[in-house]
This record gives structure tokens, C-alpha cells and sequence, in this order.
């Protein structure tokens, strides 16, 4: 998989415009930070399923956008074979974390393949913005913004 | 004088555009040999100017940030610095004759605008009367260096001869202006102020000019220092009393010598400012990179490492004898893009005098918001960048050898500076200045 695939794909499976997931000009560099951990051997994913995963997005990817999403639930998540892999993904996007793809990723269950990616990462998790909220001990909000009510995101 | 002054900035303006495309082109100072030179009239032609840029200019073509955008902040950054270290008064041209008093220092002082008793501060153009008068005399009226602590109280820096660097803070007259009009040189003032702080921004379309402030860093000049290495002043080195200690309320005179300087510039482009810091080229080797042999500022190889980018152990008083030197490195390599614009700039200045002390000083990054509209900090970058001597111990941290940033922690200009408030509980606009001010004495 290519970093290119790798946002392509991440937008599908986010709801996120590749444009908010990668901006022009990057700064922080969030997206290559991520798809490192796709090949970071640590990470035990086998190959066969990251390839699988790279085909059927490879095959999916110039739908239409209004027929996409009905394809990534058919193609990717109805997939065993691959469901897990693209769910992590989806786990590194908002929490900026790597959970064990062969456990369930509902607490850190292995310690030794946890981990968060980096603290950039977690600090840009995607869950934060969907929360109108910020990670503890980190915001780029104006002074007192505690005192005004949360913001939601629209996505289209 | 002023016909003179006129035609010697149109010629500078002119040149300086030259000097920035050749140096966007990688052959900056090669090609600029040939402009430098004496005239009959003793006056020397350089590509560089006394002009302060109103703003940013960006590049046309597509945004690469790594390549021409960042190239134009730092081009910004070397202009603003060689306008502001322009030579104070005369007609020479910054390091004609090695040093020079600078434009910025003859621009107001915190402690000038923020009065002890909260009064109004002097009108602008007396202070400039009195600070010209001043320059020529810097041995009887020198500067007043009390301030040793760096932002957050994370410590001071002490050199290798065991002195407490000192600090200072100034601003131009935009910036000093937008304070007097709206009083809030005061507490209550800015508590009076019920409309939202914006200082001034520089635009290049109006050509005005937007708040500047400068934060410069000095070290006080003595054993194994290479004075020719230096901007120097005399200055007056105040040490407060810390009874506990048996240490009383002392004032000497020194020569210190220009360590560091922050340029922030607040602009149309970027109105979350854009941050420019220099170094003096000899406080601090790269992490694992000190040459041997070589005679840093903050650095000695053989005291070890154990201690590095850590603050020294409490109480902190410059008063308290024997202190441990402060065990600096930089965590981030300066960008190789802006080192090469370091290196065609120091060429720049070498033509002038090979004995200028301004080429021993380098941009060590600038800080800009990347998407300005995006949040109040406008994305940004890059995400971290530190001063060597104004932010030692907030460059990040090594851990099992490899250097970890933390956000909210690794200094980061902008990221530091959107939670500065006013006496009111208002955003300041990125400026922890107004936070000096005291309440009015009647």
C-alpha cells in the first residue's frame, strides 16, 4: 500500500476529505505518521491481509461518491478477511493509537503492541473534533474557551 | 540629509530584491560579490537594506511548504533582523565597522511603556531623543539588565563562566502606539478595554507597518568569550536580593554580548504573527555533535551529559556564588534550507567587513501560521522550535536517545503565545507584554 492509497482509503473510511487528512502544505504530517505503522513490523499485520486490503481498495476506489460508501460496507467492512485491518485503521485516525489486531480493541490489551503512535498523533486524533472537545492538558482554543458552549464538526 | 536618506533607501529597496532572488536561486552571496563596494563618497553599496518588510512576500507558484513558502519566512526573517540591527544613527551599513548600536534598541523598553506606577509612558519621540543622546554615552547610561528567567519560570541560563544570562523585551512604535491609544499600559486600562486586542498588522498592498516586538538574550562577556564575536553593549547587571541566601540587592557594570534575539512581526498574512529567532552562532552544538575543542556558550564537553537542557536546582539567584554552568545542545538541527540562507547572508555581511560581528549570528527558524484561518493557533509551523537561550529546557526531551516532543510542552511560539491573556481575562493577541502592566498609583 502507498501513502497515497493509504489516504485515500483512510477518507473512505473516516468521512474525512483527503483534504483535512493530508492539507496542503502538510505541517504535522500526521498521514505519513500513521502509515508508518503499517509497516512497522512490531505491528505483527500480516502481509496477505495488508495486500488484500490494498486489491479491494484498489477496486473500490473510483466509485462514484455517492455509491462509495455502500461499496467500503460491502467490499471492506462485510469482510472478515480485512475488516480488522481497516478498523484499526479507522482506530489510528481518531485516537492516534495501535491496538493489537489480534485481540478486541475495546482496552489496551497487549502492552507490547499497544501503544499510542505519537503524541502529535493523539493530540490530532479526529475523535476530539467529533466531540467539539480536546485531548487533557491540550487545546488550541482561545483564552476561555472553556466558558462557551462545544462547536460540533458538519461532515458532509 | 534627508534628500541623502531618501535615495539611500531607494537604492537599498532596489537592491534588496536583487539579493532575494539570487538567494532564492542557492547563489546569493557568490553573485552578490560585485555589488558590494566603497564609493567615492566612502558610503558602502550592499544588497542589504534598513528596510523593514511590511509583510511576507509569498512565492507565486505552488505551495511546497518545505521549499519556497518556508524560504519566503525565512528571507522575512533575515530582512526584519538586519533592518532592526540597522546602525541606530549615521549613514553606515550594519557591521561597517564590526559593530553598531541597533535600531531596536533605541524602540521602547517593557519596562518604559509598563511603568511601576501605572502612569502613561513618555511620548515615542522623546523617548528616541533621549535614547540617541544615550547611544553615544552607553558607559554612563547603559542598559538595565534585571530579568534572568526564561518564559514559564523554567529556569535560568548560566554560562560557562557561572553568569546568569538577562533578558530583555522591546517594541516598536506600532506596537508602542496601539498600547498608549487604547491605555492599556495599565491594569486598569486593559480593564476599561471591552474591545478585542489587535495590534496592528504590517500589509504589503497599504505598505504599513504592523507590530514588532523583540526579545533579545545576553550573555555578560568574560573569561574564554571572543569578544569580536559579539554585539555588545555596557549594561547595568542587577541582581536581586535574596535574603535566605544572605545575598543583598546589587547593581554592577558589564559589557554583555547579544546571545539570542526573537523577532515577532505581526502581519496581514499572518496575523497570529510570524516568529523569527536568532542565536549567536557559538552557545550550543547539536545534540551529540559539539566539536571538540571549540569554546561554546552553554556547552562543555567535558562536564558530561547528564545535566543537559536541565535547569538548574533551585533557589535561582545570579547572587549565589559557584554556580553550575548550564549544559546546553539543540535538540533540532537548524533546516538545511535555512542554513544555506544563513550562509549567503553571512557572505553578505563578511563583504561589508570581514570583522562584522552580525556574521556570527544565524536564523535558527521562523514560525508561521500555515492555514491562519483554520483555529486560533492557524496551524503552525513548524509544530516546534526553540531558542537555544530563551527556550533551553522547553526543546523536547531525549529519551532512550531518541528526542520526544510533546504538544503543550515543546516550546512552540505561536502554540505558547494564544494563551496569553490581558489584566481583563481577555486574549492579549499572542503578546505576554500586557500582562507587565501595573496597576495605576495615584
Amino acid at each position: 500500500m502507498t501513502l497515497d492509497e493509504f489516504v485515500s482509503l483512510s477518507a473512505a473510511l473516516t468521512g474525512y476529505p483527503v483534504s483535512t487528512l493530508q492539507p496542503v502544505p502538510d505541517t504535522q504530517q500526521i498521514a505519513a505518521t500513521l502509515f508508518a505503522e503499517l509497516n512497522l513490523a512490531s505491528n505483527n499485520i500480516p502481509a496477505a491481509q495488508l495486500d488484500e486490503l490494498t486489491q479491494v481498495w484498489n477496486s473500490i476506489s473510483a466509485t462514484p461518491p455517492p455509491d462509495l460508501p455502500a461499496a467500503v460496507q460491502e467490499k471492506i467492512i462485510e469482510n472478515l478477511a480485512i475488516t480488522r485491518l481497516a478498523q484499526n485503521i479507522i482506530y489510528l485516525w481518531f485516537f492516534g493509537t495501535w491496538y493489537d489486531l489480534s485481540k478486541n480493541p475495546n482496552s489496551f490489551t497487549s502492552p507490547n503492541i499497544d501503544h499510542v503512535v505519537s503524541p502529535l498523533a493523539y493530540t490530532n486524533g479526529l475523535v476530539w473534533g467529533e466531540m467539539g472537545a480536546h485531548p487533557m492538558g491540550y487545546s488550541v482554543g482561545q483564552y476561555g474557551y472553556w466558558a462557551n458552549v462545544p462547536t460540533l464538526p458538519q461532515i458532509n | 540629509m534627508k534628500k541623502t536618506k531618501t535615495i539611500t533607501l531607494l537604492i537599498a529597496f532596489a537592491a534588496i530584491a536583487a539579493y532575494i532572488g539570487s538567494a532564492s536561486c542557492g547563489n546569493g552571496a557568490g553573485g552578490n560579490k560585485a555589488n558590494v563596494a566603497v564609493t567615492d563618497s566612502g558610503h558602502v553599496k550592499t544588497p542589504l537594506s534598513p528596510v523593514l518588510p511590511f509583510d511576507v512576500t509569498l512565492p507565486t507558484s505552488h505551495f511546497v511548504l518545505e521549499g519556497n513558502v518556508r524560504r519566503s519566512f525565512d528571507v522575512f526573517s533575515w530582512d526584519s533582523f538586519i533592518a532592526i540591527c540597522w546602525p541606530a544613527q549615521g549613514h553606515s551599513v550594519i557591521g561597517q565597522f564590526g559593530d553598531n548600536p541597533t535600531v531596536w534598541e533605541t524602540w521602547k523598553k517593557n519596562y518604559e511603556v509598563f511603568l511601576a506606577n501605572g502612569l502613561p509612558p513618555s511620548p515615542w519621540d522623546v523617548t528616541l531623543q533621549s535614547k540617541e543622546a544615550n547611544l553615544s554615552q552607553t558607559g554612563k547610561t547603559p542598559a538595565n539588565m534585571t530579568f534572568v528567567f526564561q518564559p514559564f519560570l523554567t529556569g535560568p541560563l548560566i554560562d560557562q563562566n557561572g553568569q546568569y544570562n538577562r533578558f530583555e523585551i522591546a517594541m516598536n512604535k506600532e506596537m508602542f502606539d496601539y498600547i498608549d491609544t487604547h491605555k492599556l499600559y495599565n491594569i486598569q486600562g486593559q480593564q476599561a478595554f471591552t474591545d478585542t486586542v489587535s495590534f496592528p498588522q504590517g500589509d504589503n498592498t497599504k505598505k504599513t507597518y504592523g507590530a514588532v516586538m523583540v526579545k533579545a538574550s545576553w550573555k555578560v562577556l568574560g573569561k574564554g568569550d571572543d569578544t569580536s564575536r559579539f554585539h555588545k553593549v555596557k549594561a547595568i547587571i542587577h541582581t536581586l536580593a535574596l535574603p535566605s541566601k544572605g545575598i543583598r540587592d546589587s547593581s554592577y557594570e558589564a559589557w554583555v554580548g547579544l546571545v539570542g534575539l526573537h523577532i515577532g512581526t505581526r502581519t496581514k498574512i499572518s496575523p497570529q504573527w510570524i516568529w523569527s529567532t536568532f542565536e549567536q552562532v557559538d552557545n550550543a552544538p547539536d545534540l551529540g555533535k559539539a566539536v571538540n575543542g571549540k569554546h561554546y556558550n552553554y556547552y562543555n564537553a567535558a562536564a558530561g551529559d547528564k545535566a543537559l537542557n536541565k535547569a538548574p536546582a533551585q533557589p535561582w539567584n545570579a547572587g549565589i556564588p559557584g554556580q553550575i554552568p548550564s549544559q546546553v545542545a539543540r535538540l533540532t538541527p537548524i533546516d538545511t534550507g535555512t542554513q544555506a540562507l544563513n550562509d549567503s547572508i553571512h557572505k553578505l555581511l563578511v563583504a561589508i567587513n570581514p570583522h562584522s560581528v552580525w556574521q556570527y549570528y544565524q536564523l535558527i527558524g521562523t514560525q508561521w501560521p500555515v492555514h491562519p484561518t483554520q483555529s486560533n493557533t492557524g496551524d503552525p509551523f513548524p509544530v516546534y522550535m526553540a531558542n537555544a537561550t530563551l527556550e533551553t529546557y522547553d526543546q523536547g526531551s531525549v529519551v532512550n536517545g531518541k528526542i520526544v516532543y510533546s504538544p503543550g510542552v515543546t516550546s512552540s511560539c505561536i502554540g505558547c503565545h494564544n494563551a496569553s491573556v490581558t489584566w481583563a481575562g481577555r486574549p492579549a493577541d499572542f503578546t505576554y507584554l500586557l500582562k507587565s502592566a501595573q496597576s495605576l498609583k495615584k
